[in-house]
């Protein structure tokens, strides 16, 4: 579990440490998603537990048995939700380690690389490869179906419960696509666990090929309506990123696409730097 | 005396008190409903229960709890009972600080109105073209607030 925050109540500080990925960020995410959804009641209510969680101490190592650190705490937070307890990167369950997993690559394969030395390489997957409930990506994609095939598809029928039982808080971004132009594509919701600087804008990332390319697959996804699975692989400033990433589109009440909901898997590796030796 | 069907709106019209009937098409769900939806929303959220598991416990479907959710569909008194025992919580938790969420809705509502009050004044002044009589149209609402604050003290 990593140890994203530390709070206080009357104990040391370095003796607590919050036992949630995200801890108050994973509130927070929770807040922003409810929000997104019109749900303002629920949001505020999200929005102030994360308050009095950096006052009172984390809710997350009561909900969690507070057993973790060591410390007994207080958390006053009434909003007992269980933090993720996942780790950030995916590890398939156990039953699962000794099968073969069907992989079928694609055959379309975009590859981009710039002068500095960083390249992106995007492979298209299936989205019928998705374990249908053993994994993050494969639970969201069969809500999303779920969603799409009942309901209107909007971003205001997603239920956040699924969202936390999938465990994808964290790791996704909400996308706000209801700008003709990519260039106004913004991040309504960023992914606070991903070793990824946060950004207001997609096209505000440093390195203009990434930038570029997921402006492109986000577009591609506004434009047919149609979910997107990748593998993507690519090094940019000397840190190397390698993840799955699920593009999922949701419609206005015209029918129009006007938000994507971008959940990412990390894959072994992400993250890590380059050891340059300069 | 007229006879009511709800209670968010009343219009007092010469000796009888009327309340206007509110419809979710034209004015949007009720902020009661809605209130009374975040609070389900939220306990169940807190007990980790899908919306779906939540409708199969009372035979909906679970639209139809995203409907009470939003407040575009009212919960009748034997649901909610139901609701309150389904989500272990007390009838009145559905109420819990409701009356403060009305106030401070009542206070948005009310500075919104007078922000229209406002701009409607600005632009009626401005449509004064000569400024002697936009001189005295000032005079008079200064004269007439001066007035008013005499009075009150």
């Amino acid at each position: 579990m990593t140890a994203r925050a530390s709070h206080s109540i009357s104990e040391p500080a370095a003796a607590i440490a919050c036992v949630a990925d995200g801890g108050c960020s994973y509130l927070r995410a929770l807040s922003t998603i409810e929000h997104l959804a019109g749900f303002e009641h629920t949001a505020r209510s999200y929005a102030a537990a994360a308050a009095r969680c950096q006052r009172n101490g984390c809710w997350a190592a009561t909900a969690n048995g507070g057993a973790h650190g060591g410390a007994t705490l207080h958390a006053s937070a009434p909003i007992p939700l269980y933090a993720a307890r996942k780790s950030v990167l995916y590890t398939p369950p156990a039953e699962r380690m000794a099968q073969t997993i069907p992989f079928v690559r694609s055959r379309f394969v975009d590859f981009a690389a710039d002068s500095a030395g960083n390249y992106i390489e995007r492979r298209l997957l299936r989205l019928e490869t998705l374990p249908a409930r053993s994994d993050p990506l494969g639970y969201l994609y069969e809500y999303w179906r779920g969603l799409r095939a009942t309901t209107g598809c909007q971003f205001s029928n997603v239920d956040t419960v699924h969202l936390t039982r999938a465990g994808v808080i964290g790791t996704l971004h909400v996308v706000d696509v209801s700008s003709n132009d990519p260039v106004d594509f913004r991040f309504e919701l960023f992914a606070y666990a991903l070793p990824l600087e946060a950004q207001e804008k997609p096209r505000a990332h440093p390195v203009a090929i990434y930038a570029e390319s997921t402006l492109r697959d986000y577009n591609t996804v506004r434009l047919t309506g149609r979910p997107r699975l990748q593998r993507v692989r690519c090094r940019l400033d000397d840190t190397i990123h390698h993840y799955t990433r699920l593009i999922l589109p949701f419609l206005n009440e015209h029918g129009r696409v006007v938000r994507l909901a971008v959940a990412i898997r990390q894959e072994p590796g992400n993250g890590s730097k380059i050891e340059t030796g300069h | 005396m007229k006879t009511t069907l709800d209670s968010t709106a009343p219009e007092v019209d010469g000796e009888s008190l009327s309340f206007r009937r509110r419809t979710v098409i034209i004015d949007g769900p009720d902020p009661i409903d809605k209130y009374v939806g975040g609070q389900l929303r939220l306990r169940r959220a807190q007990i980790g229960m899908t919306q779906s598991d939540l409708g199969s416990k009372l035979g909906l479907s679970f639209q139809a709890v995203q409907k009470y959710e939003t407040g575009e569909n009212r919960i009748s008194a034997s649901r909610l009972y139901q609701l309150s025992r389904v989500l272990d919580v007390p009838l009145a938790y559905f109420f819990d600080g409701l009356d403060g969420a009305g106030q401070a809705e009542d206070e948005a509502v009310n500075s919104d109105l007078s922000r229209k009050e406002a701009a409607m004044v600005l632009g009626t002044y401005y449509r004064i073209s000569d400024p002697r009589l936009r001189s005295a149209c000032l005079l008079i609402m200064g004269r007439m607030a001066d007035r008013a604050d005499a009075e009150s003290a």
